[in-house]
């Protein structure tokens, strides 16, 4: 953009736009798209005579943040980091991400994929610079006034529900998470390692939630076929199952050995000391995130070599760098377009045969572990027992996708919904049904 | 399943009850070149090359494999010199069709045909074949009828609706360019990013719009290459197009 002619109006280059969104939030006279529609005053005049600010699509707003799942306004936090004003910079982050110490570690970031700033010299950390404000002060909230008894339910504590809770929370209904284990978060505390994401972390964001105003019932397991009608009964309008998708399904059924572990089961298994040490040669079957955190995880236990078998040829370019980076530097070897095809051993497992993915014979090799993080689905049998509930072919509820609806009153968020993906979107997941409940429930208050 | 018999090049063959000859040839060990045929989409014999003899003696006709029912004991040749000289005449009115399509050339020259023999080459680019899957995967798989065949003769090709540029049914799953058999469509990213903000939902996830998994968001820039849940989705359908795994129509 710049400045023409001695009435010095505002040029706008496309071609040189990217588009940052800079000069829109610099504009005094807040000039929108939406203004062109206001032919009566001079800020719609002003608009629609240039056409400023350029683009009303989905690039509206800077890439940063079109491209996030949450929408956060990355100009913002990361221009108040910068300036060294934290303060607001948390007050930036808290308004659209309720779990910024999580995200900080274990987003996939599209921000820092589509950041124009890459094209200068190198993309900004934008999801690193999330955990700065946080680290100097947890900042927990003022705590909520909690008003008579709970208007909405939700099942589980993982990153959806936690999103849902803290979005209710804000807009003042009474909420409860239920919990089944005996501590809060779900995969994100049991599952995911310590090393991605350390406890006092989590511990820190679901303080600041609960200190919003939420209740939180740790060790109650709810049974969707049984206990909604209790809920309902006891005076909660809307319930939102976010109960996650912890079953390892797989394509080819392999015999139950020991030695043979689901991701979930063994990363658990892990953080709660069942599986203390490993030795001998490890195998990871599966992709990404928990493919990784499994292989580390299995180095760390003693495992000697570890190597991942990843299905697709060309797997590694869409993983996280970083961590695969982490993951090469630790002695993980990764095994491209492979897959495990059978196993052997009497009682424990001997040996896996691994071959080129869709091909069948292979070669067999030496294992004493086998994880497999291949799929992941959520267990829909209690809830599909439910009147109006139905399963989508992925094998996850079905919902409406705007509303993230099930069945009358009832809500999924998370995994349950959306399969197994990152947490980002559990969040972003989260947040949109609680949004739709406040909707449904008779709007903002 | 193997409800029927057949003698396939003068072997005995198996097909199940109603199933077309072309994948129970296959399945037998045939090689039959065929373009138009995906399994899971309904048969449609437009590229004829899969054509071969059925009958017996002096009887014999000549039927697109993929859209003739086998029926119980029927001969049929998949390389008999008729048929060669036929699937020839087919490959060269492709070569003339489609010359820029490397796959076109390929099977011309297997079946040894150098050039389109006297046939008007209209664009010496042109690499669609109007085999019509990129239009059935869209209507039957997917159910969003987003493309179809708009004009008639030289003229006919694959369109948008009034041959617009882009159009509101289309969802950006990409099931089309998957199954086109001459790689001729290619999906933009931030095509995609732009026709998918008509779906009010927010970044919806292509698996969200294809009614695989509703309520998905899209956290990879719509770079499904890159995305781990894509993967898996692949890899649930078997390596196809996750639209596969819908079974014919959006819930």
């Amino acid at each position: 953009m710049t400045v023409a002619g001695r009435t010095h109006h505002p040029v706008w280059r496309s071609e040189a736009c990217l588009p940052c969104g800079a000069c829109r939030k610099a504009c005094p006279a807040w000039v929108e798209p939406a203004l062109r529609g206001e032919p009566g005053s001079l800020r719609g005049r002003v608009a629609t005579a240039y056409g400023f600010p350029p683009g009303d699509g989905p690039l509206a707003s800077p890439p940063c943040t079109a491209t996030c799942p949450l929408h956060q306004d990355v100009a913002g936090y990361v221009s108040a980091v910068a300036s060294g004003d934290l303060d607001r910079a948390r007050a930036i982050i808290l308004m659209t991400n309720p779990l910024p110490g999580v995200l900080a570690r274990l987003c996939n970031r599209s921000c820092t994929r589509t950041c124009v700033r890459a094209a200068i010299d190198e993309a900004v950390d934008i999801r690193g610079l999330k955990a700065v404000p946080f680290e100097a002060d947890p900042a927990a909230l003022r705590p909520a006034r909690r008003r008579g008894g709970d208007e909405v339910a939700i099942v589980g504590s993982g990153p959806a529900g936690l999103a849902a809770a803290a979005t209710l929370a804000r807009a003042g209904m009474a909420t409860l998470v239920l919990e089944r284990d005996h501590e809060p978060g779900g995969l994100l505390r049991f599952a995911v390692p310590d090393f991605d994401l350390p406890a006092r972390v989590l511990d820190a964001d679901i303080a600041r939630i609960l200190a919003m105003g939420v209740a939180l019932e740790t060790g109650t397991a709810v049974d969707p076929s049984r206990d909604l009608d209790a809920l309902r009964s006891s005076g909660v309008r809307a319930v939102i199952l976010a109960t996650g998708a912890r079953l390892a399904t797989r394509p080819r059924r392999l015999p139950a050995l020991a030695g043979i572990e689901d991701v979930v089961a063994f990363t658990t298994g892990a953080r709660s000391g069942r599986i203390r040490r490993l030795s001998g040669p490890a195998f990871v079957e599966g992709e990404g995130a928990p493919a990784l955190a499994a292989a580390r995880t299995a180095v760390r236990l003693g495992a000697r070599p570890v190597s991942i078998v990843a299905p697709r040829s060309q797997a590694m370019l869409a993983w996280d760098r970083e961590t695969l980076g982490r993951a090469l530097s630790e002695g993980v070897t990764v095994i491209e377009g492979s897959e495990v095809v059978s196993v052997s051993g009497a009682g424990s497992l001997d040996a896996v045969r691994i071959a080129a993915s869709g091909t069948g014979r292979g070669r067999s090799r030496p294992a004493s572990l086998l994880v497999l993080a291949r799929f992941r689905s959520p267990d829909l049998a209690p809830i599909l027992a439910l009147p109006g509930t139905g399963a989508s072919p992925a094998g996850t509820l079905l919902v409406d996708r705007d509303s993230m609806r099930a069945a009358p009153a009832l809500y999924a968020a998370g995994e349950v919904a959306t399969g197994a993906r990152n947490a980002v979107e559990a969040v972003a997941s989260g947040i949109r049904a609680a949004r739709a409940v406040i909707r449904d429930l008779g709007g903002e208050r | 399943m193997r409800a029927v018999r057949f003698i396939l090049d003068g072997r005995e063959a198996g097909a199940g009850a109603g199933e077309m000859l072309l994948p129970a040839a296959l399945r037998a060990g045939a090689r039959i070149p065929h373009l138009c045929h995906v399994e899971g989409l309904r048969p449609y014999a437009a590229c004829r090359l899969c054509l071969v003899e059925v009958g017996q003696g002096e009887r014999t006709r000549i039927v697109t494999a993929c859209d003739y029912p086998v029926r119980d004991g029927v001969r049929v040749a998949t390389a008999s010199a008729r048929v060669i000289a036929l699937r020839r005449s087919v490959a060269a009115l492709h070569l003339a069709r489609a010359p820029g399509s490397p796959e076109i050339r390929e099977i011309a020259r297997s079946l040894d045909v150098e050039e389109p023999a006297g046939l008007r080459v209209r664009d010496p680019a042109e690499r669609c074949i109007l085999c019509g899957l990129c239009v059935r995967a869209c209507a039957d798989l997917v159910g969003a009828h987003a493309i179809g065949m708009a004009g008639r003769g030289g003229l006919k090709r694959v369109s948008l609706p009034y041959g617009e540029e882009s159009g509101r049914e289309c969802i950006g799953c990409g099931a089309c360019a998957a199954v086109c058999p001459t790689h001729c469509i290619e999906i933009a990213p931030l095509a995609i990013g732009r026709l998918r903000y008509a779906w009010g939902q927010d970044r919806p996830c292509r698996h969200s719009l294809m009614g695989l998994a509703p309520g998905t968001v899209c956290s990879h820039d719509y770079d499904c290459a890159s995305c781990p849940f894509d993967h898996e989705m692949i890899d649930r359908a078997g390596g196809r197009h996750p639209a596969f795994l819908l079974g014919g129509g959006r819930p």
